[in-house]
């Protein structure tokens, strides 16, 4: 009885570590699309004491995450449409960004992923929360980034404002946040 | 006392508090608990924390209420009604103010909202305001929605048409 109990765990635990393997090995284009708009966020947020080699070198490696024509079509709180064409002109923002702000914290949050017909293209439809460390208010923008897959990759090729209320100006109050934590 | 005169040894206060006196029933009653409040919180009322200055002076810039999910469940949206709208998901949400139901057209002028050319009496407002919008149809599946504080500059507030399947329900307090 003991023994066979001990076979059964024995089983289900090369079973378990199987399934991971396969699963880390092998990720589902959801998965991987998920890593990479994580990576995404992570890359996006830096902090007051950054040095300028880690600023470039992330700044760089979030361009990376998109595609050499990307498009990026925001309609910021305070900003106005804005648009930004090319991975040159973004990993320009970027630095631009990383100049003007002393630290920012960005998280994406809801991630809903559609594949759409055929498979190689995705949009993943977010929330995007921005705040600087230390402030209690934060931005909030709802966006549809469009990703097509790339070899193993999915790159950015378009990103876009989701107009959540459609004659929206510009606010930074009035949310809730659900939930007991943020 | 038992009938053979031994005492029967009681549990340690502390435990019996922590625990319970049958730790079997404790774990039932806990994992009830925890799915109890997670069916509520899914599908009954979800609590929220407030933040921003829109919906002043109904509610504070900062607070915590309550989302009720099943307020829309047999009936639609009503004018007047606060509710919380979605973005992506429910991680963060606006509060706003029903003012235009579907079909209507909804306009600012001085200040004032006119539906479909008439006057709309809102006595929550507790300040002046200015805005001016033209008329703006609302679709057949869509609620126009504003906050309270309408004394902020209209291009500091967010308001606009929303879609019905993205208001989440009627805050509760």
């Amino acid at each position: 009885m003991r023994r066979s109990l001990g076979i059964l765990l024995l089983v289900a635990g090369l079973a378990g570590l199987g399934l991971w393997a396969w699963r880390y090995f092998f990720p589902n284009p959801e998965q991987v699309i998920r890593s990479g708009l994580r990576r995404m966020a992570q890359l996006a947020s830096f902090r007051a004491n950054e040095g300028p080699l880690a600023k470039l070198g992330n700044a760089q490696e979030l361009a990376s995450l998109f595609t050499g024509t990307v498009e990026v079509k925001v309609d910021l709180p305070g900003h106005g449409p804005m648009r930004v064409a090319g991975r040159d002109e973004l990993m320009k923002s970027l630095l631009a960004i990383r100049q003007r702000v002393s630290a920012l914290r960005v998280d994406f949050l809801d991630v809903n992923v559609q594949f759409e017909a055929g498979g190689d293209t995705a949009i993943a439809n977010l929330t995007l929360k921005a705040a600087v460390p230390g402030e209690r208010d934060f931005a909030v923008e709802e966006f549809n980034f469009h990703l097509r897959r790339s070899g193993r990759r999915w790159l950015v090729e378009l990103v876009e404002t989701v107009k959540t209320l459609s004659e929206r100006s510009r606010e930074r109050g009035d949310r809730l946040t659900a939930g007991f934590a943020a | 006392m038992n009938t053979d005169g031994k005492t029967n040894p009681s549990p340690h206060r502390l435990r019996v508090i922590l625990i319970g006196r049958n730790p079997g029933f404790t774990l039932v009653r806990i994992c009830l608990l925890v799915a109890l409040v997670f069916l509520l919180r899914a599908y009954v009322v979800l609590p929220v924390r407030m933040q921003g200055i829109s919906m002043l002076p109904t509610y504070p810039a900062w607070g915590v209420n309550f989302v009720n999910r099943l307020a829309y469940h047999r009936s639609d949206p009503q004018r007047g009604d606060v509710v919380a709208i979605r973005t992506a998901g429910e991680s963060v949400m606006y509060l706003k103010r029903i003012i235009g139901l579907p079909g209507e057209s909804v306009e600012f002028r001085h200040g004032q909202v006119f539906i479909n050319e008439q006057p709309l009496i809102e006595p929550y407002l507790k300040k002046p305001c200015h805005w001016e919008m033209p008329p703006t149809p609302v679709g057949p599946e869509e609620y126009f929605v504003v906050g309270d504080n309408r004394s902020m500059s209209q291009e500091d507030h967010t308001h606009g048409r929303t879609q019905r399947r993205r208001i989440v329900g009627r805050v509760l307090l």
